[in-house]
């Protein structure tokens, strides 16, 4: 097992290789459709990330550590570059029990995770499947 | 039932909680890699490893939910994981007794100072741990209370 730690590409880093995401010239429906979707489901966890901001410590019931405000407005901030870059919705966004907040995407390709650490440091965490090796991507900013 | 003194055997399980926002029905896997997360931080970081409880202690595995308010019991969910798994990912297993549920075990090499300094290390078992946790015959009980 190793670790590769790659230089930053920012957000980019994550953009998924599959073009299914990618809207076509062509304008075909069902592809709006998704695109429709995906927007909706990234409007679904900004209003969970709002949700998130009012949490006060020991939120879990057995001592968690609330994420700072401004470290939630730099994940609200986050899926604003993320669907900017037409990355698609995580499967999941939610507060550790440190204080961050991850985004987890499952995807063909493997597993990937961004933690927002702070108000200005993020990390994005990739596992490609059937692999061990975790790449790690860190931005500041 | 067995004992807190009696070895921990292979075939033994171990159980955990998992709260309900790294639970999910519609998603594979359904257990997120970080519901195997160490604490850093908060009122009880995981210093000695991440907790886990021997199935074989307990009369039923619910009882890992009274360190809960009651009100709370509908957030988390429980998985199991067998020792000789863990044991396959190089992983061990101590008994650590608390005195308010019986069973209680750590996994020293999930500790939360190893784990702060290196999480890129981590992810990998993390992530083989959720995969197995997944899997339907190791969902114990669902947050909704579902077994």
């Amino acid at each position: 097992m190793s670790t590769m730690v790659q230089s930053a590409r920012g957000a980019a880093a994550f953009t998924p290789d599959d073009s299914s995401h990618t809207l076509s010239a062509a304008g075909d429906a069902s592809v709006w459709s998704q695109a429709e979707e995906e927007t909706e489901r990234w409007n679904q966890w900004l209003e969970e990330l709002r949700r998130l901001r009012r949490l006060e410590d020991d939120w879990d019931g057995e001592g968690a550590v609330a994420p700072h405000p401004n470290l939630v407005d730099r994940a609200i901030r986050l899926v604003g570059e993320l669907q900017w870059l037409d990355v698609p919705p995580p499967d999941r966004i939610f507060p550790s029990t440190n204080g961050t907040i991850y985004f987890e995407w499952f995807t063909p390709e493997g597993y990937w995770e961004i933690e927002v650490l702070s108000p200005k440091e993020v990390e994005g965490r990739k596992i490609l499947r059937g692999t061990d090796h975790c790449l790690t991507y860190r931005w500041e900013g | 039932m067995k004992a807190e003194t009696d070895p921990i055997t292979d075939d033994e399980f171990l159980l955990r909680r998992v709260r309900i926002e790294r639970f999910r029905t519609d998603q594979i896997p359904i257990i997120s890699p970080n519901a195997f997360e160490p604490r850093i931080q908060g009122r009880d970081p995981d210093t000695d490893g991440i907790s886990f409880y021997r199935a074989a202690c307990l009369n039923e595995p619910d009882e890992i939910l009274a360190l809960l308010d009651p009100q709370r019991w509908r957030e988390n969910g429980i998985v199991r994981l067998s020792v000789s798994f863990l044991k396959s990912l190089n992983l061990s297993v101590v008994s650590k007794p608390d005195a308010r549920v019986n069973g209680h075990v750590v996994i020293p090499e999930l500790n939360s100072r190893d784990y702060q300094a290196d999480k890129a290390r981590f992810k990998p078992i993390m992530l083989k741990l959720a995969e197995e946790a997944s899997k339907d015959e190791n969902i114990v009980r669902r947050p909704d209370g579902r077994r």
